[in-house]
């Protein structure tokens, strides 16, 4: 054993019997308990088991006690104090029904005397096996505390299942509900322990949870459990000599079996759903079911200007529907501008029953002449007095200065109560449709404009490239000599085709002349048509042209004289292939250069 | 025979919208009515009608009214912002909107000084004067040099040319960034994660508050906020300007 060496502890003793409800015969515990409890971490803990003397604890009358021996328990932190116990435990069993009470004793404790409360424990009969069959083995309870329930009301409620302790079931789980006009919370396993009903010895395990109804009306309500119930050891069906024969009209179980078994709460129980009295409803009522409270607002800062945001607090404390309360409307609030406030709920229990909502309102004066806040409209509705509670918040002074040159709108959005529009001000309709469009489509993304845009497109291009040409012809003699050749040798060429095609010997070979010179002649400064055949000549010659071209371009010249002359006769010349001849002649004349 | 019947078609058309023109006045004589006997949906059921295939300031500007007398702030906002874009500057539809913008409890958005820069003109007047802008100092920088101008009105002219396409350059840049913008039409409108009706939302905006497009997928269009908020919003819950 270890000694408890530390300064400034405090001692507590507890002492009880576990279970505390036995069947005769069956076996139980009792212990008591010393626990020290230590504000700081730091000390260092030595328990001595031995050092305690309990020599004065007296068993009670017919109750067998048997020491078993000390437990020492883990340290543990409890209300942010370290603790740290010491168990001294008896088995206890009794062969008679009644009630045991082992009274208060003293024991010492490094030489301080503290009492060990007294613990009562109680032994039952175990019944006959006819009597128990004519009673439940295990069933479930379903327990609201009202009848009347309201639509939107938060009401907690439990669910007990009961399980005879001569049964041997697996890990239970939350009941299930069956239902659709409810809403419920996720449940809350709140106890479990022995119970004793007409004698018999029971296991209750208690549920807890908040339901809301969804509508009114009249609708079933109905929980559901499944369990997993297990062959008894066989001790203990010698002992109840197999209390589970005939169990729901049969052989409950048999060596080795596990049986399903499902539970349920009254399947014809129906609750009754009631709408929100109408009468003496406030208008502006805000949904609260339950029992409420509140506080008086704060108002932070209490001096401000005009346009300046000022938070309005208020508190609702009690038990009800927190999730269902809206938040209450401000009252006289024309020379604020409100905001939707903020909300935080801190529940006190686990089912958001119990506990206490903030309202953080964000409020803006718009005048300086403002010297109280507004009230705050919040009501609520009790359904155990079935009547509307006013709890109308008053109003808190306030100093409102002018705002200073320059302020502006805070940018917040408002969330509901949008102020009505002020008719006044809205200027009026427009009586004429002015000009229709066929859409909004800006200009540039229309299909014709971009196409319009070809045309100064194309319009630049021309004048630029045209005077492009026009500059080039007054300063290149060269470039204006080929460009002229080119125009008079096609005009010269069509000439000569017509004639070539009315058979005209004479005028087509003139016209051959003059293509020839126009050919020709460009490349010198000179006027084509003054070019005589020595001068042609001697250009060819000076141009390197080849002997065959200067002996046709000399046959296109003399063909005309020849003609006229009678050295050749027309009939002998096909102007169709001459005509090709020189077409082809001045091609090749053009190339010079 | 064809090409003569496109002709008379295409002759035809500026008719046949000239024709149109008068029911369109008539359909806006009635919706004016509506609204003057107060008979708001009424008149928004007219006005919408008349808006689905042609526009005008005027009939833009009153379905504003009647969406404010109904207390629908963002449709509101939405109308008078579209009829700006037909009528920038237009004093009425100005002062209408701040109005709206005060009764959603709204600021107008923050913009940007190209932004504001392109609000005080028509986007098609930016439009004419970028493009005259762009032709007169292309043809001024290429045909001096070919004609032999050297009058020094070529250098006057080519610098108004130049300020000309950079204005409306910057108008265009402006009104570019504003075409994206959007309002909120119902409060409590869900900025969802993703543009499905299940996605959960990451906020809520109200009416009247303004919003950049990024880009639409189905009925949903992915915002930004000027706060920075970026999510989804239906289109039944968020209003182009520009459509």
């Amino acid at each position: 054993m270890t000694a408890l060496t530390a300064a400034g502890q405090e001692v507590r003793v507890t002492s009880s019997f576990e279970p505390s409800i036995l069947q005769a015969g069956e076996l139980g515990t009792y212990r008591f308990t010393v626990s020290w409890f230590f504000e700081s971490n730091n000390v260092s803990i030595q328990i001595d088991g031995s050092s305690i003397d309990f020599s004065q604890i007296q068993s009670a009358p017919g109750l067998e006690m048997t020491y078993i021996g000390p437990q020492t328990q883990m340290p543990n932190m409890l209300n942010s104090m370290r603790t740290v116990g010491i168990s001294y435990q008896f088995r206890v069993r009794s062969n008679q029904a009644g009630d045991y009470k082992i009274p208060a004793f003293p024991v010492t404790v490094k030489g301080k005397t503290y009492t060990v409360p007294a613990a009562t424990l109680k032994v039952v009969e175990g019944s006959p096996h006819s009597a128990l069959q004519e009673k439940k083995y295990m069933w479930l309870e379903l327990i609201l505390p009202r009848e009347k329930i309201f639509v939107g009301e938060s009401i907690p409620f439990q669910v007990r299942l009961y399980i005879h302790t001569g049964l041997s079931v697996d890990r239970v789980f939350a009941p299930r509900k069956e239902g659709d006009a409810f809403a419920i919370s996720d449940f809350v396993l709140a106890d479990e322990r022995r119970i004793e009903r007409d004698g018999q010895i029971y296991t209750e395990v208690i549920w807890q949870s908040v339901i809301t109804p969804y509508k009114a009306g009249e609708y079933p309500l109905v929980f559901k459990e499944d369990i997993q119930v297990y062959e008894q050891a066989g001790n203990q069906q010698d002992r109840f000599s197999d209390p589970f024969m005939n169990f729901f009209g049969r052989s409950m179980f048999r060596r080795g079996q596990v049986q399903k078994v499902t539970l349920s709460t009254p399947e014809n129980a129906r609750l009754t759903i009631s709408e929100l009295p109408v009468e003496g409803r406030p208008e502006n009522f805000t949904g609260a079911i339950g029992l409420f409270k509140v506080r008086q607002p704060d108002v932070t800062p209490g001096v401000a200007e005009v346009g300046e945001p000022m938070n309005l607090r208020f508190i609702v404390e009690g038990s009800g529907n927190f999730n269902r309360i809206e938040a209450p409307e401000l009252l006289d609030a024309a020379d604020w501008r409100e905001y939707p406030p903020e909300e935080e709920f801190m529940p006190t229990d686990r089912y958001d029953y119990q506990g206490r909502k903030i309202f953080d309102y964000v409020i803006i004066p718009r005048s300086e002449e403002i010297v109280h806040t507004p009230e705050i409209a919040f009501n609520y509705f009790n359904p155990d007095s079935e009547e509307y509670v006013d709890l109308t918040l008053s109003s808190r002074p306030v100093e409102i200065k002018p705002a200073a040159p320059g302020q502006q709108r805070p940018l917040i959005a408002r969330q509901d109560n949008t102020p009505a529009p002020r008719q006044a001000e809205l200027l009026p309709i427009k009586t004429s449709p002015g000009k229709w469009v066929a859409s909004m489509q800006p200009l540039f993304m229309n299909p014709v404009f971009l196409a319009g845009q070809a045309v100064p497109l194309v319009a630049l291009l021309a004048l630029v490239i045209t005077r492009r040409k026009h500059n080039r012809l007054l300063s290149d003699a060269r470039y204006a000599r080929d460009y002229h050749a080119r125009k008079a040798l096609a005009k010269w060429l069509a000439a000569a085709r017509k004639a070539a095609a009315s058979g005209e010997h004479q005028t087509f070979y003139a016209f051959a002349q003059r293509a020839i010179q126009e050919a020709v002649g460009r490349l010198v400064e000179q006027t084509s048509e003054s070019l005589s055949s020595e001068e042609i000549e001697q250009l060819l010659l000076q141009y390197k042209v080849d002997a065959q071209t200067r002996q046709q371009i000399a046959g296109f010249l003399g063909a005309g004289e020849a003609l006229k002359f009678g050295g050749i006769s027309q009939d002998v010349i096909d102007l169709k292939s001459e005509f090709a001849s020189l077409e082809s002649l001045t091609a090749n004349l053009m190339k010079l250069s | 025979m064809s090409r003569w019947l496109t002709l008379c078609l295409i002759a035809a058309l500026p008719c046949l919208a000239t024709a149109e023109q008068p029911q369109l006045d008539q359909l806006f004589v009635d919706a004016n009515h509506a609204y003057e006997t107060g008979d708001y949906p009424g008149a928004v059921a007219i006005y919408d009608s008349i808006l689905e295939d042609d526009m005008s300031a005027a009939a833009l500007y009153n379905l504003g009214n009647a969406y404010y007398q109904l207390g629908e702030y963002g449709k509101a906002i939405l109308a008078y912002a579209r009829a700006l874009v037909l009528d920038a500057d237009n004093p009425d539809t100005l002062a209408n909107l701040a109005l709206a913008q005060e009764a959603a409890q709204m600021e107008g958005p923050e913009r940007v000084w190209s932004e504001n820069y392109a609000q005080s003109l028509n986007v098609n007047a930016w439009t004419w004067m970028a493009v005259i802008g762009f032709w007169g100092t292309l043809a001024l920088i290429l045909l001096p040099p070919l004609y032999g101008w050297r009058s020094p009105w070529r250098a006057l002219l080519l610098a108004i040319c130049i300020i000309a396409l950079g204005a409306g350059g910057i108008g265009l840049y402006g009104y570019h960034q504003l075409s994206k913008e959007g309002i909120v039409l119902a409060n409590d409108s869900p900025l969802q994660l993703a543009p499905t009706t299940n996605s959960p939302a990451s906020t809520f905006l109200q009416a009247g508050a303004t919003a950049d497009v990024q880009r639409v997928h189905g009925g949903y269009a992915y915002i930004e906020t000027p706060g920075g908020d970026k999510g989804w919003i239906s289109l039944d819950l968020f209003g182009k300007i520009w459509r």
